[in-house]
Parts: C-alpha cells; structure tokens; sequence
C-alpha cells in the first residue's frame, strides 16, 4: 500500500514513511553528521525526495534500503559540504570527570565510533544498529559485501585499540 | 580469545549505539514535512549541490526554523554598534575558582524556575529595563588575576564542576561541560533554562568571552539573553549580542523563529528546550558558510584564540548566579584556518524550474536568471525569514481549493479568475503587468482565514499575511512569483526591491535533456572480490611526517602501500617505496599529512578506513601482510 502510494506521488503516503523509517534514518544520518538538527533534516529531505522519485521504486521489498540509502548519501554529502575545518584533539591529561568513571567506557566507545571516517559510521551504524545484512548495508552504502566487511573489521579493530587502556595497540590489529 | 573479544566488542558496541542513538528523538511532524514541501514546490531550484534547507541546518541547533525561509531570502542588516559604554559595575556573585571535593550528585534537573519572592524587597541595580537591548549584560566579566593566565587545549569535553555558580538554585547557569572547536561552542547545563519567560522576573544569559590576541586579557563578550515577549512574535524571544570589552560598544542582533535561533553580532546562538537527549542545552556557532550570487561564502571567524564559557543570573535587579568553565585560565581550541565575514553583494542568480515528472507542470523546464541587490540570500543563518521570494509553476498539480471551491482549469486567464474569485483571500490590488515579454498579471492580497494555508499547501501562493504575486503566462505555463510576509513590519522598501527582482527576470526555456534525471532504481548488483589498486605515487604533503616502518610481506603477491583519507580511499601522502615484493621484508617510509592520513595496504577501490589511524602513526611494531594476503601490525606483545 505505502509503496503503491509513494509511486502515485500521494502525500499522505509521507506519515507512514516518516512513522515507520523516519527513526531509523535519523541514525544513520545523526552517525555521518554527528549534528541532530541536520540528521532531521536529512529526514526530512530524504522522504521528500523518495516521493519525487517514488515511481522509479519497483521492488516493494527494497523500500527500506531505498529509503537509507537516499538519507545515507543526503548525510554523506552534508558532510562532506560541512566539513569543519578542524576536528577536536584528544590531549594527554586532560581534565578527568569528577563523577567518576561510570560512563568512561561507553562515552569513550561513543567517541571513538564518532571518530571513525563517515561511510565507516554509517555501516557501523547500518550493521550494528539496525541490524541489517552485510548485503544490505552493502546495497544501501553502494559497495560490496566484501568492503563492508572489510570496513567493518577494520572498524572493530580501531575501537578496540581506542578503549585499550594502554596507548600500545593490541598484538594483532587484521585488515582483510 | 579473538572471536570473544570481537563479540564483546560488538555487544558493548550494539548497547552504545542503541543507547546513544535510541534515545535521539525525532521531532519532525507530518505538518513539518507538509511545509517543507509546500516551500519547496513553491521555489524549485536546480542545483543540486546547493542544498539550500541543509545549508540552513547546518548552522541550527534546532532544525525547522526556517521552515518559512525558502526561496531567495532578504537578509537583515545587523543592528550597527551603539556608541555607548554599557559595562556597569554591579555586584555580581563570586563562583569559588578553588578546588573543590569530587561530587557524585548527578545533575540537577529542576526547570530552574523561581520562587515567588517578596513583592516588597527593594530592586537591585541592575534590573532589566527596555535600555538593556542595546547593552552588554550588566556584570562585569570574569576577573582575571594578573600573572595567573593560562591557557590549556581543549580537551574532547571540558568537565567544569557543578554547584560552582554561587547558589543551589539556579541550576541552569550551572554548567556542566563545554565542547568546543574552532567553528562552534556547545555546552551543558545542570537544568535547561525556562522556555519564556520575562527578564523582569528572570534574566538569563550564557556566552563566552574571547581574548583575542591571547595576551590574558578578555577582548570581546557574546552572549544571547531573553527579553520581553512581543505580541505575534513565536517562541521563547531572546536577544544576542557581543560587546568589545575595551571600548565598551555592543552590537545587537535580529533573533529569529521559534525554535529559538539567533543571531547577534556575527555569531549564532541557540538552546534546545524540550530535547533531552541532544547533546548540548546550547550553541555558539562562529562560523559556516552561505549561498550568495558569487558562490558559497564564508562567514565569521575561527575559534582560535582563548576562550571561556559563562553562564549568569539575575532576578530582582541583583546577580543571583554566576558560573565560568573554566572557572580561570583560558582553554583554546586547535588554529584553523581564517573565515571571513560574508558578504552578499548582489547580482545575477539564475534559477531553473525542474521538471516535475510527477505533476507535468511543465510542458519543457523553465531557466531564470534575475538581478538580485546587495543583502539577498538562500536561506542560512543570516536570513531572516520575514520577507522571501518564492517561485513555482502552477499546473494541475495544485487543484486549488477544490473541496469546497471547484477545481482549477488550465488557462492563465482561468488561474487569474480563481483566484480573484477565492473567497480564502483579499485581493487590494489586481494589474496587468508586462515581465520579459510575457503577459502577467500582478496581485497583492492578504489571506482571510486559516483554511486558506490548507488550501494553497502545494502551491507556489504564499498563505502569509501580506502577499504579492506575479502570474506570468510563459506559452502557456503559468509561472508564478510570489513575495510573502508574516511581519507587518516589512518595510515598503524590501517590496521594492522584491519588484526589482521580479522586473529584471529572463525567462529562457531549457531543452528536455538538460533537465534533472530522477534518480536511478536501486538494484542488488553483482558483488565481485574487488582485485587491490595498482601501486600509485601519492602526493607529498606540505610539513609531512615521516615514518619508516618494516613491511614484512609473507604472501606470494607484491604488496602496495599507501596513505589515504581513511575515507573513500583518496591519497594524501606518499610511501616509498610503495610496493614490496613478495615474500620480502623491508623498511617503508610514510609521508602523512601533519593531522591526518590512515596508512592502509593493499587498497582496494572505494575502500575506507585502513591499517593505522593518524594518532597511531609512531606506536611499535611491524606490519605484516600473512601468506592469506591480510593486512596484520604486529606489536611488542605479537
């Protein structure tokens, strides 16, 4: 139905595209721009475009991806315009929280997948929080199973080191 | 060993992101959408690298607050500077710089509202009054102690302790931490402040003070503050400003649409209220980038001079709380690269009309190009949403108000009857007019009822309080141009220039093929084992670094090396060499990018990511390629 209606160009099909994905590509665009106002609108650009475009939809089943996928390259490209001209810098014995290190860890996790290149949060993203297939986030990123992967290993592998205690990496850090 | 901690990484890494993005809350509404839509449809543009909604939402705390403000926007003259000393010595509580016992108590998440006090106390002296719009917040700033300066890099947050801003009650000038870099200041407080009310009750203020040429004494103060609410103005009426500490002169700026967003003095500002999980109660933004007829324009200045945040408050005419974080000394984010100040200094802005494939609005897309005076913009932060200039085609698309009025036909002649026979709005003024050769006809009108935003949703027509419209019979197509505005304060000489605009228009028509493509279906293709780049010499960046590291290649393939973006794979430093033979050990040398490059091996194209970040450029070891062809480093411990 929703795709039925999306391919007549109905406006009313954007309440149901926005109650059933709208959350789901606020996500993915927040973890390219790290930025909640851009990620909405994002959203908002996204699903005004699908229904532009809905008529060149022909697969029911791909709505979903279709949908990340626009919203994905909409974020990458945000991005890439509103790239600021400096990143913050991790300096060495800079000021400890006094509450105590209850968050540290997840915090530092947070930080350290905002850290990640932007397509590499975005299959994180795809991968680990919404818990789509390596080939579907392939699908919607563009790319090959086999890259996913290898960005996502390699993902892994520098938010492993990152949460290490010690500033020496782990033994084996693998890139396929 | 290693699939566990993969799988624990990956359960840790899943209950972050569910944590961190579960909880963002999506504001957008149905309505939103709608308008966006309409404003879209009203003013199609191509372009697509323009982006003119992202560009203003780049710079938004909140988004949607120019929802009203596509099309060509006039953008509002700063407030000049006020020759006027307005640094008033006053009392001010005094925050303890000292250190104190690490506090476990979480933040405080009072609304930060204030008890009703006694009516008979006395006023203090630096009560809000009406002359306080043009001034500098009433409290001197931080004192500095002569010969303690410091300045320390900002770290990835800034922890500034709770309970520091001289009183326990007034938790939303109690900052919380503070991020920042060389465009913009985020911070948080231990309570977001009241959403409106009046400074004469409570007057609130956040800002930050800049030494400017690092020398330990402060040279400029932003801050935005709340002011009286105005009749017909929406959301929660706030103020920004900047005062040069020295000369005492304060520079004034235009606030702007609810959720609130500000300008002031070359600066943005803004809180988000009712968004508890955003990372950041406030904003400064200091610089971004604008649309204007010469391009994408900077604007504002890098962050890279010494800085603190403030937070202040003041009820019954005396300072109640004051907090700084830091509390003395000074942070400063990493240098960047100097911004300068935008300027819109008018001229030709082409604009073409898509082709809507889904309405058939056109029989064959449509090119403008328009004369466009000094101050005129696409949106952005600079824009001030009251007076904008849309333009669309009104085909069979928009069936007019059809459920209750009949449905439009397709004439020119029949657009121009409808509308003077629309009940929904007041025409004061109907002409024929001539615009490039095209027959037209002019109308000012002003909308009579609600209904009449529900009726024009897809149109061109603005549904404003007082509107213009040019219909202009292009071989049939009737384009439309209209000019709304919901501020009565608009002044007669913005609609002059919205004529001037409107009289200088070319109207060409644009081939079929020039037309934008819809984008293509998307397809599951066929995944091949994407083979490695062949070697490649990338550039040698300016101040490289230089790395020699031992490349020990067990496999039976050569090797290639490379320094890339860590992102699409784009070279930006040099190896040598930048191949090793199989099944051959030896030394390669890195040349990365001062503040950057991921050393990576065996790329393959469109690979992101690689072996080594740029901070693990340095760390011991050896990289080794295993006879499976992966790319391995081998630390002390391997």
């Amino acid at each position: 139905m929703t795709v039925q209606a999306l391919r007549r160009g109905r406006p009313e099909v954007l309440a149901d595209l926005l109650d059933r994905f709208g959350r789901d590509m606020q996500a993915v665009a927040y973890l390219i721009v790290r930025d909640r106002a851009a990620a909405e609108d994002i959203v908002a650009d996204s699903l005004l475009a699908a229904l532009d475009h809905g008529r060149s939809l022909r697969d029911d089943d791909a709505l979903r991806p279709w949908l990340l996928r626009i919203a994905t390259n909409k974020a990458l490209r945000y991005r890439q315009r509103a790239t600021r001209v400096v990143e913050l810098q991790v300096v060495e014995g800079a000021a400890a929280d006094p509450r105590g290190p209850t968050a540290d860890d997840s915090l530092a996790l947070w930080e350290a997948v905002r850290d990640l290149p932007p397509r590499m949060r975005a299959a994180i993203g795809l991968r680990y929080y919404l818990d789509l297939p390596v080939e579907t986030v392939a699908q919607v990123l563009d790319v090959s199973p086999n890259t996913i992967k290898t960005q996502l290993k390699s993902a892994l592998a520098h938010l492993r080191i990152a949460l290490a205690d010690e500033p020496m990496p782990v033994a084996e850090v693998r890139h396929a | 060993m290693r699939e566990l901690d993969d799988t624990v990484l990956e359960r840790r890494l899943r209950e972050v992101l569910d944590e961190r993005l579960g909880a963002l809350p999506l504001d957008l509404t149905v309505g939103a959408l709608e308008r966006r839509r309409e404003t879209r449809r009203a003013a199609r543009r191509s372009g697509r690298g323009r982006g003119i909604t992202l560009l203003a939402a780049a710079l938004l705390l909140v988004g949607g607050a120019l929802a009203a403000g596509s099309g060509l926007l006039r953008r509002q003259a700063i407030v000049p500077p006020v020759p006027d000393p307005s640094v008033v010595a006053v009392a001010t509580a005094s925050p303890d710089a000292s250190p104190s016992p690490a506090s476990d108590v979480p933040p405080v998440t009072t609304d930060c509202a204030v008890q009703p006090g006694d009516s008979g106390e006395p006023i203090g002296p630096v009560a809000w009054t009406p002359d306080s719009m043009n001034k500098d917040w009433p409290a001197p700033a931080r004192p500095e102690n002569a010969g303690a300066r410091s300045v320390r890099p900002m770290p990835v947050q800034f922890l500034d302790r709770l309970g520091d801003n001289g009183s326990t009650g007034f938790s939303c000038t109690d900052i919380n931490w503070v991020r920042a870099d060389t465009r913009e200041v985020l911070l948080e407080l231990a309570s977001k402040p009241p959403r409106a009310v009046d400074p004469s009750e409570q007057w609130i203020a956040y800002g930050i003070v800049i030494d400017e040429d690092a020398d330990g004494v402060p040279d400029w103060r932003y801050g935005f503050d709340n002011k009286p609410a105005v009749a017909g103005e929406k959301g929660s009426p706030r103020r920004g400003w900047r005062t040069n500490l020295h000369s005492g002169q304060t520079e004034t700026g235009p606030g702007q649409g609810d959720p609130l967003f500000l300008n002031g003095g070359g600066f943005q500002a803004g809180i988000a209220f009712d968004d508890a999980a955003y990372e950041a109660d406030a904003r400064f933004g200091f610089g971004g980038a604008l649309e204007t007829t010469q391009g994408m324009q900077p604007w504002g200045f890098t962050l890279d001079m010494p800085f603190y945040v403030w937070a202040s408050e003041i009820v019954n005419g005396r300072v109640v709380a004051t907090d700084y974080a830091p509390d003395s000394g000074w942070l400063v984010a990493k240098p960047g690269v100097p911004v300068t100040r935008p300027e819109f200094p008018g001229g030709t802005w082409p604009i073409e009309l898509e082709y809507d494939n889904t309405n058939a609005a056109l029989s064959q897309p449509l090119a403008l190009s328009m004369t466009v005076p000094h101050n005129w913009t696409i949106g952005g932060p600079w824009g001030e949403a009251d007076t904008n200039l849309g333009i669309g085609v009104v085909g069979h698309a928009w069936d007019g108000c059809s459920e209750e009025y009949g449905f439009l036909k397709p004439s020119f002649d029949d657009l121009v009857a409808y509308l003077a026979d629309l009940p929904l709005i007041d025409i004061s003024e109907s002409t024929d007019v001539m615009i490039d050769g095209h027959r037209a006809r002019y109308l000012r009108y002003t909308t009579t009822a609600d209904r009449s935003e529900h009726c024009f949703s897809g149109s061109p027509f603005p549904s404003a309080r007082d509107s213009e419209a040019w219909i202009v019979d292009v071989d049939g197509d009737r384009l439309v141009i209209a000019s709304g505005s919901d501020d009565p304060r608009s002044a007669e000489s913005v609609r002059s220039e919205v004529r001037h605009i409107v009289e200088s228009m070319k109207i060409v028509r644009v081939p079929p093929s020039s037309s934008p493509k819809a984008s293509p279906i998307p397809t599951l293709r066929p995944t091949p084992v994407p083979t490695p780049l062949p070697p490649a010499d990338g550039p040698v960046p300016p101040n490289a670094r230089r790395w020699t590291v031992t490349v020990d290649n067990r496999s039976s393939e050569p090797a290639t090396m490379w320094v890339t973006d860590g992102d699409k794979g784009t070279l930006v430093g040099a190896a040598t060499p930048n191949v090793v033979p199989a099944r051959t050990t030896m030394k390669v040398t890195f040349l990365l990018p001062a503040d950057g490059g991921w050393i990576d091996a065996n790329l393959r194209p469109g690979e992101g990511g690689g072996l080594l970040t740029p901070d693990q450029v340095g760390i011991p070891g050896k990289m080794v390629i295993t006879p499976e062809g992966d790319t391995t480093w081998v630390g002390p411990a391997g």
